[in-house]
């Protein structure tokens, strides 16, 4: 008896069910069943997030598991089935513990909304009023959030709930962050339109051109070849430094790199777009001290819409769907 | 489909969320960054959530599983830096033993003397030099033998040699400034001997000693044609780095014995230092001068001979006409 729970727990351990062989292409060659999750791992995945806390049940977890992952092939590419090696590493990847509480939520466990409420309403609250800057507006946006997460908004005659939408990729107090910001971002450029109109900066005046019109078409196009040359993260930095004016330090949290580094790349990154430029008017034709001069161009005279240009020059746009 | 409207479709909460906690992987991160570069209505909501993130207090309890994917990350964090610490600690172990092997190579040198001295009529016409360790005189040692020792020592006298070059080659690239500064030392030490000369009978080290031999009196007479003997510990520049412990100076020649034991021999004062091969028992400890005056005082030119004495530990005596090939007194 002993033996054998011996020999469970230590297969357990070193990632092999009792049915594998113990060779070292065992999780590779034995594949889980297509819509199936291991015994062993679907008891350890229990045991790791205490989906009982939440009131979940056995089977309950058991079905959102395998929801989970058969809607994602387990991250694998389609037609490809899962090994339980494959299975546990999809898994454990995930934020698991938040992903069951979310699902149980989502239909309606009530002690799972008790442990919502209990664990994210406050923190809920908070990041709203960080988000709208308001201590009135972020308990109205939080308010409203949490009635769509309660499921009281309904589509074709049934019950709809946001958190279905979470995948446990990240943690569930940054999806709700995050779904806040979206909330207020689309409310307030719905709404843009409505803003008045003293808060829009006086037109410019006409500039009358001090050079001429095909030197500064020249400009124009060797500017927008070199931006076209940037990679994705170069046009980031350049977008949000100088078209959101954020601070290098906002910068750099979102690239996960340190504020030097963003005040680095974002130099470089001028100084190759400064190249890149003259080297662009010298294949237009200009000569060297043509082209340096003709950077010295009032911008203002030039015809260009830098947001347009970021925009048309991405080469590989997102695809993924709109959240729902 | 044009740039407007791919930007139409935005990432989810869940996508944006897993970015800025650099949840996603490499591939799906470069999507969402180009995303975010040319959309602005993304980006704002990074920045919100980020804000709002950094305002909020962590509250939030972490159960367990998400701790131990922080141990996991933290450990993936670091991941990346073992590999420069890894390659430090290479280099430095690789500096520590081409040390250690220079250090070992430089004790080698002292015990081994290259095959340069010249044999006087009375000595074997065996090979002079002798390796380390052998006790026993060469003049005892057969032809056989001697071949045998000279094998073995061939390694040793070729790194030796080896060792000799890479010094010359040092010495050259260190260039005028090197040669300056030598000669400047070289000039300071003929000073330093000239003044620290001085002659002793015997070293004090042995003043229990039975009397010097009556041939040792030249040592009294330190300007007696030229000949003098020195026995004073000084520190000096020798192959092994070591200090001087007793050094002693013909016309021609000077010898000197380092801490460890070992013999060395000059040609010239502006020469380099020879090591000389271990012939006699036990540590040398002194080395000292007698003047054969004996056949000179017959003549009528006065051209003393130089007889160097070298004293073990075990205070037996070796003598030597030319300090490199020495035989039991």
């Amino acid at each position: 008896m002993w033996f054998w729970l011996i020999v469970f727990a230590y297969c357990g351990g070193v990632g092999i069910t009792p049915a594998q062989s113990v060779d070292g292409s065992a999780g590779e060659s034995i594949a889980g069943l297509p819509g199936k999750i291991d015994g062993f791992l679907l008891e350890e995945l229990w045991q790791e997030c205490d989906g009982a806390s939440c009131g979940l049940e056995r089977g309950e977890f058991n079905e959102i598991l395998l929801d989970v992952g058969t809607v994602q092939n387990y991250g694998l590419a389609e037609g490809t089935t899962a090994s339980r090696q494959q299975q546990a590493t999809y898994f454990r990847a995930l934020k698991l513990g938040d992903m069951v509480l979310a699902r149980a939520c989502a239909t309606g466990n009530e002690r799972a909304w008790e442990c919502f409420v209990a664990t994210y309403r406050q923190p809920l609250v908070r990041a709203a009023i960080a988000i709208t800057g308001s201590d009135t507006l972020g308990r109205e946006l939080a308010d409203q959030l949490y009635g769509e997460l309660f499921g009281l908004s309904t589509r074709d005659g049934e019950r709809r709930c946001p958190l279905q939408s979470y995948r446990g990729r990240g943690s569930l107090i940054g999806w709700l962050r995050t779904t806040l910001a979206q909330r207020h971002v689309d409310h307030f450029r719905r709404n843009h339109r409505e803003q008045p109109l003293e808060e829009y900066d006086a037109p410019v005046p006409a500039h009358e051109a001090q050079r001429p019109a095909t030197e500064l078409k020249l400009l124009e196009k060797a500017v927008e070849g070199a931006l076209k040359r940037c990679d994705a993260e170069e046009r980031f930095v350049l977008a949000a430094y100088y078209l959101d004016e954020r601070t290098l330090l906002q910068i750099a949290k979102v690239l996960n790199i340190h504020e030097a580094t963003a005040s680095r790349k974002l130099r470089r990154v001028c100084q190759d777009l400064r190249k890149q430029v003259l080297k662009n008017l010298q294949s237009l034709g200009l000569s060297r001290r043509a082209a340096d001069e003709a950077l010295g161009a009032d911008p203002r005279d030039l015809d260009l819409n830098l947001k347009k240009l970021l925009q048309y020059s991405q080469s590989d746009a997102f695809q993924e769907k709109a959240a729902p | 489909m044009n740039a407007n409207s791919k930007l139409d479709v935005h990432p989810d909460a869940e996508i944006l969320n897993a970015f800025a906690e650099q949840a996603l992987e490499e591939r799906e991160r470069g999507k969402i960054v180009a995303h975010l570069a040319a959309c602005s209505r993304c980006r704002q909501v990074v920045y919100l959530a980020q804000d709002a993130a950094a305002e909020m207090v962590p509250s939030v309890s972490t159960p367990a599983v998400r701790l131990e994917g922080r141990r996991e990350s933290w450990f993936r964090s670091l991941r990346f830096a073992l590999v420069p610490v890894a390659a430090l600690a290479a280099i430095a172990a690789l500096a520590y033993i081409v040390h250690v092997q220079r250090t070992e190579t430089g004790s080698e040198m002292a015990k081994v003397t290259p095959q340069t001295a010249p044999q006087t009529a009375g000595s074997n016409s065996a090979a002079p030099t002798q390796a380390t360790g052998v006790a026993a005189a060469p003049v005892s040692a057969g032809p056989g033998q001697s071949e045998a020792r000279a094998r073995k020592m061939a390694p040793a006298v070729t790194a030796w040699q080896k060792e000799q070059e890479r010094t010359a080659a040092t010495a050259e690239v260190h260039g005028i400034f090197a040669k300056t500064m030598a000669q400047a030392s070289e000039n300071e030490s003929a000073k330093r001997e000239e003044t620290d000369r001085i002659v002793t009978a015997a070293a004090p080290q042995f003043d229990a000693n039975p009397a010097p031999p009556a041939s040792f009196e030249a040592g009294a007479r330190p300007r007696a044609g030229g000949v003098f003997a020195v026995y004073k510990g000084k520190e000096g520049e020798l192959p092994s780095g070591l200090a001087v412990v007793s050094n002693a100076s013909s016309q021609h020649q000077t010898l000197a014995i380092d801490k460890a034991g070992s013999v060395f021999v000059r040609e010239d004062s502006g020469g380099h230092w020879d090591p000389v091969a271990k012939q006699w028992t036990g540590q040398a400890v002194a080395v000292r001068m007698q003047a054969d005056l004996g056949a000179n005082r017959s003549g009528s030119a006065p051209s003393p001979e130089a007889v160097f004495e070298l004293v073990n530990d075990l205070r037996q005596v070796w003598v030597s006409t030319d300090g490199r090939i020495w035989k039991a007194k």
